[in-house]
Formats: structure tokens, sequence, C-alpha cells
């Protein structure tokens, strides 16, 4: 049995920041894996785990810099990983959901796999659509915002809870080949550790082009783009008390007085 | 000898960060009030391979070195807590002493301990009267037959009553000054905190640690030939061995401790405002956090060089002696600094840089002071006459 986990490394801002363009400034930004790829990785890890002969591989469409982010899934026990990356990635600027569907596409197709896991959504743009467009993209069954995933990998059968609004939870029994898209919860992602990060340096980490998956620079033409950054005004102002709940309602007695809310 | 960070190295320093974020400051807090050992803190450096990482794969570690063992230390130290200085007594004294010193046996039952954290060490060097000067210990091991006989006191012991062995340095021959750092041996002593012959009065320190200090008094304890790391009488070149990544060790400890503080002091100085801007926009509060935090990256790049010098089997004593001394000094400094950015906060348990400014201020003193590593390299490296 074959696992695909797609991956993205996000950038995430500090509290404060300068607006740089079309983007935050490189400055105010850090960059580490996507949260919820955190738990589509562990998910499959722990497949692996509990299976015999199951390969996790995991992709990524992202720059050089993606990699050391990348090595660290391996530390944790993915078993291979591709890189998807071209000068035309980095002209495109920016990609929807179908543009990367059917990047990803092209990688299923090589690999073939039988389960492809992605996060729910990326916390950069926050499309949250990705995984269930690469579905429909391949033709493949699939669940959304899985919080819970029963594996009968003999039959070919993926019973899955997803999390709905409301706090209303759907069991679903989806057909293999299939998309999940794993929510956060789902499991408690491991630490890598000394070992893992030590077999990682020498796992296969391959960077595919898009001669490589036979695409071109068309392909990647996109609809969306982005045409402002700005920061929204604050509408107003949260004051967060931290301390002990004697301190917090002391701060908060004397700020509802200086406001006025309270007299006295 | 420079150093060049690697994928490898960047990767030891986010999991390790991870770890050490994930026990936080109450963590600590709690196991310093009531004296406890951070057992589960623990647990989880040996399960994912972090006390084994310098102990090589046939003894159940992983093979790297005392560079990747710096790192590891920093971090832990820079993550909060005391896991820098606690990595110091077993994996470095412990583990460094064992591994090229003990005989195949010792290695066989004590290296595998390590890695997997079933094993704690403690350290018995200091004495009363001795201090500094570890030629004139009265610790006598006297031998009789197969067994020695050990009789004396020693002084400041950390962490005994947590120990699983002891590191003892006696006497076995009186001091000979036409050869005087022969006669000096080291012992492992198992359980020393619960033999007959071993009592412990504990001393009040102020440091804030988990870990107690104790007045240890030794009357008779038997032990079996065995028990000698290295050679009969020759403790000294053992210890002279293993003390350059006691001094690199201890550096991390402090560098470690010295970024935290600056680390919290930014963040402190981001936050706080009074007359209207953060205080972090004055240059008063901004330059001292930026010329501690110059210093310990320079202090951080020596101590580098003497690990990746000591992995390459040359002599670090100059860049090991080097490395402790600037360290533990830029770290207090860096410390008070912090204390001082944090306001009348700085003096509060809450914030913990006080703490830190304790525990970096320790390594001024301990576990060799920064006269004699000074007295080191002024005598070993500049060739200036012995002083003492
Ligand atoms: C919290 C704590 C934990 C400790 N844990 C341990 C432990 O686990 N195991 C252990 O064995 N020890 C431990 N120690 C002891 C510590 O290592 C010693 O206190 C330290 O090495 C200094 O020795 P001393 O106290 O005898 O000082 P002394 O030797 O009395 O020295 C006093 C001062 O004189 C200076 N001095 C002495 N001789 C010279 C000279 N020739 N030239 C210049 N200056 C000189 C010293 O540098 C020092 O500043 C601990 C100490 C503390 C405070």
């Amino acid at each position: 049995m074959k696992i695909l986990v797609t991956v993205k490394e996000v950038a995430e801002a500090e509290d404060d920041f300068d607006i740089d363009g079309l983007d935050i400034d490189e400055r105010y930004l850090e960059f580490d894996l996507n949260e919820w790829d955190e738990y589509a990785i562990e998910e499959a890890v722990q497949i692996k785990e509990d299976g015999d002969d199951v390969e996790v591989v995991s992709v990524t469409i992202g720059p050089e810099r993606a990699e050391e982010t990348i090595r660290m899934g391996l530390a944790k026990g993915v078993d291979r990983a591709i890189r998807v990356w071209d000068d035309a990635f980095a002209d495109v600027g920016m990609l929807d959901p179908k543009t990367k569907a059917d990047v990803l596409s092209a990688v299923v197709e090589d690999e073939q796999p039988d389960l492809v896991l992605t996060g729910v959504q990326a916390g950069d743009d926050s499309f949250g659509a990705t995984g269930v467009t690469l579905a429909e993209t391949i033709d493949f069954e699939w669940g959304a915002v899985v919080n819970a995933l029963d594996l009968d990998a003999g039959a070919g059968v993926a019973s899955v809870h997803r999390e709905l609004e409301g706090g209303i939870e759907e069991l679903t029994d989806i057909e293999l080949p299939a998309v999940l898209t794993i929510q956060t919860g789902i499991n408690e992602p491991r630490y890598a550790s000394l070992r893992g990060i030590r077999q990682a340096q020498s796992k296969p980490l391959d960077l595919h082009e898009l001669d490589d998956l036979g695409l071109e620079e068309s392909d990647l033409e996109s609809p969306l783009s982005r045409t402002a950054m700005y920061e929204p005004e604050s509408e107003g102002d949260a004051t967060v008390f931290e301390g002990s709940a004697e301190e917090t309602a002391t701060e908060l007695a004397s700020l509802l007085r200086d406001v006025g809310v309270v007299e006295g | 000898m420079t150093h060049v960070e690697t994928e490898l190295h960047g990767m030891i320093r986010e999991s390790v960060g991870e770890i050490a974020a994930e026990f936080d400051r109450s963590y600590w807090r709690e196991h310093i009030e009531n004296r406890t050992f951070p057992e589960s803190y623990w647990n989880e450096l040996a399960d994912q391979g972090w006390l084994g990482v310098a102990i090589p794969e046939t003894f159940g570690g992983e093979g790297l070195g005392m560079l990747e063992m710096t790192m590891v230390i920093e971090e832990l130290s820079r993550g909060g807590g005391q896991g820098g200085i606690v990595f110091v007594l077993t994996p470095v004294f412990g583990g460094i002493s064992v591994l090229r010193h003990g005989s195949t046996a010792q290695k066989e039952q004590i290296l595998p301990g390590i890695a997997d954290g079933s094993l704690r060490f403690c350290m018995g060097l200091t004495e009363p009267r001795a201090g500094t000067n570890t030629l004139a210990i009265d610790t006598t091991a006297t031998r009789d037959g197969e067994t020695f006989v050990i009789d004396g006191q020693k002084t400041f012991i950390s962490g005994v009553e947590n120990a699983d062995k002891m590191l003892l340095v006696a006497r076995t021959s009186s001091f000979d000054r036409s050869n005087p750092t022969h006669g000096v041996t080291m012992f492992l002593i198992d359980e020393p905190a619960e033999r007959d012959a071993i009592s412990l009065t504990e001393l009040d320190t102020t440091v804030p640690w988990f870990e107690r200090q104790y007045q240890v008094d030794i009357d008779g304890l038997v032990v079996p030939e065995e028990s000698v790391l290295g050679t009969e009488d020759g403790g000294m070149y053992l210890l002279f061995d293993t003390l350059n990544t006691e001094r690199i060790g201890g550096a991390a400890s402090a560098l470690g401790g010295g970024l935290r503080a600056i680390d919290l002091a930014v963040d402190y100085a981001c936050d706080r405002e009074v007359f209207g801007k953060p205080i972090g926009a004055h240059q008063a509060i901004q330059h001292p956090l930026a010329e501690y935090y110059a210093k310990l990256m320079a202090a951080r790049e020596i101590t580098y060089t003497a690990a990746a010098k000591w992995d390459a089997d040359q002599n670090c004593g100059m860049e090991a002696n080097a490395a402790k001394y600037l360290a533990s000094e830029y770290a207090t400094e860096a410390a008070s600094q912090a204390i001082q950015t944090h306001g009348g906060n700085g003096f509060t348990p809450e914030y913990e840089v006080y703490d830190i400014w304790q525990n970096v201020r320790l390594t001024q003193t301990a576990p060799i002071s920064n006269e004699m590593v000074k007295n080191f390299i002024a005598e070993h490296h500049l060739g200036l006459p012995r002083s003492y």
C-alpha cells in the first residue's frame, strides 16, 4: 500500500510586520510546516507502523528553502519525499487550488497511491480546497475534514469521522483509492527523534521539474491573482490579562472601573 | 576550524527546542519547589535519543559527537528550565568519562543506561579543605586485596539523591612532589544514597535547582576493584582528559541560558509600554541587549570550535577554557541586563530572568572557577609561569 501526503511549508508572520508590495515583508516571516500537514503526516506514519508493507511518500510544491521542513517529515517516518519546483512557479506568484491540483495530479499519476492525505487547509492561503479539488481531478473518492480514521487496507475501505458544523459528526465509509483531508487533533504528532533525524539525512528527497511531470508553463496559469495586501483597521483593542485568577480579576475590575462600566 | 551549520544541526535544534518548549515554567517551578527530579522531561529526552547523542551506536546511543551534544545542551538551556545543567552531569561527566576510560565491561554496563535514561550520575570531587586544589584531597581509598576501603568527606555534591552512580575521586597513593599528578583514582560507586557507609547532610544553597547539594561523609565504604575507572593512581590524567568536555558542556549550558535571557528581555521590551511607546524603542534598552547578544554569538563560535576539535581528536584546551570563561561571563551580563529590562518584574518569580541569572552566575564558579580557567590559558597556552 502506498500513501501520498501532500505537505506545504507556510509562513507565519510576527505580531508586528510591514507589507512589501503584494506580500508581507520576508523579514517578518517564519517558515514552518503547515499545522494540518503535521497531523496528515502522523496519520500516514501510524498507518505504516500498524500495517505491513506501507510506503509513505510526501509531496510538496515549494522552493529549495522548504527542504529542511520536508526533511523533518522524513525524520518523523515518511519514507521518501518529492519536491516539485521550477523557475516557472516563482514567476507565477499565486497558485489557485485547481492549478495546484493539476500539478499534484501529475504526481499521483506517477506514484499511483492508494490513499492521499492532505491537510484540511494551509495556514497561509486558507483555501481549504486543494484536497477535494485534487480528488475530483484524479477521480478518487474523497472525505473532507476527517478527525478519525480507521483503515481496512485489505477491504480497501477507510471508515472516517468527519467534523461538521455545530459539533455534529458524520461517519462514512470511503472506498479506496481516496483523498482524505485531515483535521488537526486527529492524533498527536510526534517529535522527530534523533535517530529519525539521522536516518532522514539519507532518505530520498527528489526534485521534479515541470518537464519531469509532463507539464508545461502554461499549465500554471491561474485564474486567481492577488491584487492587494493590506492590514485591516482594527476596530477595537483586545486586552489580554495574564496571571492567576486573582490577578486577572483584579486587573479586569480596574479596567471596568477605568472605562466607566462600573463605578467606584 | 570554522563551524558550518548543517541541515542536521538545524533539525537537532528544532526538535530539541520543541521538547524544551513543552515543559514550561510552571513544570520547572513545581519541580524546583518540591525538589523532585523532572522524570517526564528526562524520559522524553531518553526516548527521543537525546541523552545518547554522543554515545556510540554499539552501546545504544546515536554515535554523534561533542559538537551535536553542545547544541543539544544549548537548545535545552535556551528552551528554559534546567535541562542544560542536568545534561552536563550524566551524559557529559558520566558518559564521556566511561566512554573514554571505562573497561569494556563498564561501557557495556553503563553506556546503554545513560542513553535510555535509566542511569543517572553525580560527581563527587569537591572537598571542604582541598577546594579547587584537587591534588590536596583528603579522601582516601586503601587497597585491601581485591577491594578498596574508602574514607573521607565531599561537599557541594549535587543530585546524590537521584543518582544511580557516583563518580568519586579519591587518593590511592600519597602525594609525591616529584610526580604530583600520580596517586589519585576515580571510582564508580553504585547507588551512593543507599550505602550504609555513606551519610548525606543536605546543604543550603540558593540556586533555583530541583537537585539538592550534600555534604557526603564516607566511612569505611568497601568497593570491588572493578569499580576503578581508568587506572589505579592514574585518575588525574583521566580528569584532565575529560575536563575539556565538561568546560564545553558548561559553556553550552551558560550560552543557552544567556540567549534565553535575551529572548525573554526582547519579548518584554517589545511588549511593555511606558511613556507611550515600548521600552524596547529606547537605545538604552536596545544597545546592551545587542551588545550581549553579539558577545554570546562570539562565545558560541569558540564553543563550537572547541567541540569540533574534540571530535577531531585535536587539543582543544585553549578553546574549551575560553568558551567556558566567555560564555559564563557574557551569559551573566546578559541575564543581568534582562533583569534590568524587566524593571520590578525582574525580581518576581513569575518572570524567569532572576532564576536565569542565578544559574548562569553559578557557571562562573562551578564546576570550575573562572580563575582556574584563566590560570590554564595563562600557563598552558601563553606560557606564563605557573602562579600557584
Ligand atoms: C550549586 C553548587 C553545585 C555544586 N555541585 C558540585 C558537584 O556536583 N560535585 C562537585 O564535586 N562539586 C560541586 N560543587 C562545588 C564546586 O565545583 C566548587 O565550589 C568550585 O569548584 C569551587 O571550589 P571551592 O568552593 O572549594 O572554592 P575555593 O577553592 O575555596 O576557591 C575560592 C575562590 O578562590 C579562587 N582561587 C582558588 N585558588 C586559586 C588560584 N590558584 N588562583 C586564582 N584563584 C584561586 C577560586 O577561583 C575561587 O574564586 C558545587 C557547587 C555549587 C555552589
